[in-house]
């Protein structure tokens, strides 16, 4: 669906350089802390930036020449960016009824009645959770075959966010051949809904891991100055000085358990494995 | 192209105080009887600026990228604009072109047709031109800093027109070829000649708006 080769971008004092491929009926979470590059691959891939270098692929085309039928076949959320605010929800139908063939009205005001959209209030006097579900309901109301969201829950209490992924899962059992890529900074939003992920860090893809692995084979073993010392360091993949000794992240939890099992071993979760293969250094 | 069509009219709703005053501004220099030149050179504008409205309203909290993920090109955004514009300035050139002939025809019954014809060409001609002008101006440097950019240009056109003029009287330019050369050509080959002029920069200036939004980046 999505193949992406050695996309480099450059700022100031920022750059990109990652690869990765998205297969149909993926749902792939790009997680990565602020300013990790993130929004600029979904710019990148969206042709809003100019790219210093690398292949873009979406449907199997370079993205550059992507036509109007192929874009009908995407759903866009952008985080800092969206209809006008100077639009009501019943514009917002009328634009997208014409703008895609496959629009459908019936599920929007579904939707709508469900999330206490008002059909006639201006876009700018919702609150930060109704212009958020506006802007997913936008993305999959007109059967979209990939939905590329950026940062779709950022700002959201807990509610409105479950109500967010409850909308994605619904779009997702309609049609098994549906891809999501989507990002967030907030990885229990990612560990619930997708199947694999990409860490972005500093604008380079620091890990791939399918969530089930991640979940099931990542552990955070944390151990005295000691026993680190005594340990077999093979499936290490970070280590983190504290004041009591290590903290270290595994691939291989069930070989540490097995073999050291005195140790103190932590399920990894994603955020764990976040700080650790940012902050801490390889082994 | 239509969907964004659609979306620039519900934006125009916004101007409901524009829309209002122009058409107040209508009725009273019907009634006052107010120069009918005066009543064409400012509606048909003003309706055209509710167009660059249309743009800032795109680019309100950061809107146009994510408008360009929509199924539509830049291009097309682009023809669109033009489109609108033509669509809002001729409204208002119709509307004040027909409360302005009904004035002068009040005031002078045996007006002289195809000179208020003319006269009514030469008002399209500059509304092109403003068109074409604003655009590309708009689209590029935003709604705030668009409108010095405009002022900048306009009094820059004006300094070199009277520059050039003082430059010809001293330098005792002959003009004379011009006048019998202007002497020889009918006031409506003039007309034709200016609008094709018009749409050679309105071509310029279509251009330039679309280097301008595939140079953009978000």
């Amino acid at each position: 669906m999505l193949k992406i080769k050695d996309f480099k971008k450059s700022y100031d004092l920022f750059h990109l350089d990652v690869s990765f491929e998205i297969p149909r009926g993926c749902i792939t979470g790009l997680i990565g802390a602020n300013g990790a590059g993130k929004s600029t691959i979904f710019k990148g891939i969206l042709n809003l930036i100019s790219v210093d270098g690398g292949t873009i692929e979406i449907f199997g085309k370079d993205y550059k020449t992507l036509s109007n039928q192929d874009k009908e076949k995407l759903g866009i959320v952008l985080a800092e960016s969206g209809f006008s605010g100077y639009l009501t929800v019943q514009d917002v139908i009328k634009i997208l009824e014409n703008m895609y063939a496959q629009f459908d009205k019936a599920m929007f005001l579904d939707y709508c009645e469900r999330y206490h959209l008002p059909l006639k209030k201006q876009i700018k006097e919702f609150s930060t959770g109704m212009k958020a579900k506006l802007k997913i309901l936008a993305a999959i109301s007109h059967k979209a075959e990939f939905l590329l969201l950026d940062e779709p829950t950022t700002g959201l209490d807990v509610l409105a966010r479950e109500d967010l992924l409850s909308m994605l899962r619904e779009y997702m059992e309609e049609n098994e051949n549906r891809t999501i890529l989507i990002s967030s900074h907030i990885s229990t939003d990612l560990e619930g809904l997708c199947d694999d992920l990409y860490m972005i860090d500093k604008g380079m893809v620091v890990l791939h891991e399918e969530i089930d692995t991640l979940l099931g084979q990542y552990g955070l073993l944390k151990v005295s100055f000691d026993q680190y010392d005594n340990l077999d360091k093979n499936y290490l993949l970070r280590k983190k000085k504290e004041n009591w000794g290590y903290s270290c992240l595994t691939n291989q939890k069930q070989f540490y358990l097995e073999n050291y099992p005195s140790y103190t071993m932590e399920k990894g979760n994603i955020d764990e494995v976040i700080t650790l293969m940012i902050k801490g250094e390889r082994v | 192209m239509k969907g964004l069509f659609i979306k620039d009219i519900a934006l125009m709703k916004n101007n409901k105080r524009i829309l209002s005053i122009i058409f107040f501004t209508v009725i009273f220099l019907m009634i006052t009887g107010i120069n009918s030149s005066f009543l064409m050179g400012y509606i048909p504008f003003i309706c055209c600026t509710l167009t660059m409205g249309t743009i800032s309203y795109d680019e309100y909290e950061n809107g146009l990228p994510f408008l360009l993920t929509l199924p539509i090109s830049r291009k097309e955004y682009v023809k669109e604009k033009y489109f609108l514009g033509f669509f809002t300035g001729g409204i208002g050139f119709l509307l004040s072109a027909a409360a302005a002939t009904i004035l002068q025809w009040i005031k002078t019954p045996e007006m002289d047709i195809f000179q208020w014809l003319l006269f009514c060409g030469y008002f399209l001609i500059f509304l092109a031109i403003f068109l074409a002008l604003m655009i590309p101006i708009q689209i590029k440097y935003g709604s705030d800093k668009g409108k010095i950019v405009f002022l900048g240009i306009f009094l820059s056109i004006i300094a070199l027109c009277y520059l050039a003029t003082q430059m010809f009287q001293r330098l005792s330019f002959d003009f004379r070829g011009i006048k019998w050369f202007l002497a020889g050509v009918s006031d409506w080959q003039i007309l034709v000649l200016s609008m094709g002029l018009a749409v050679v920069i309105l071509g310029i200036s279509h251009f330039f708006s679309i280097r301008i939004i595939e140079k953009k980046e978000f």
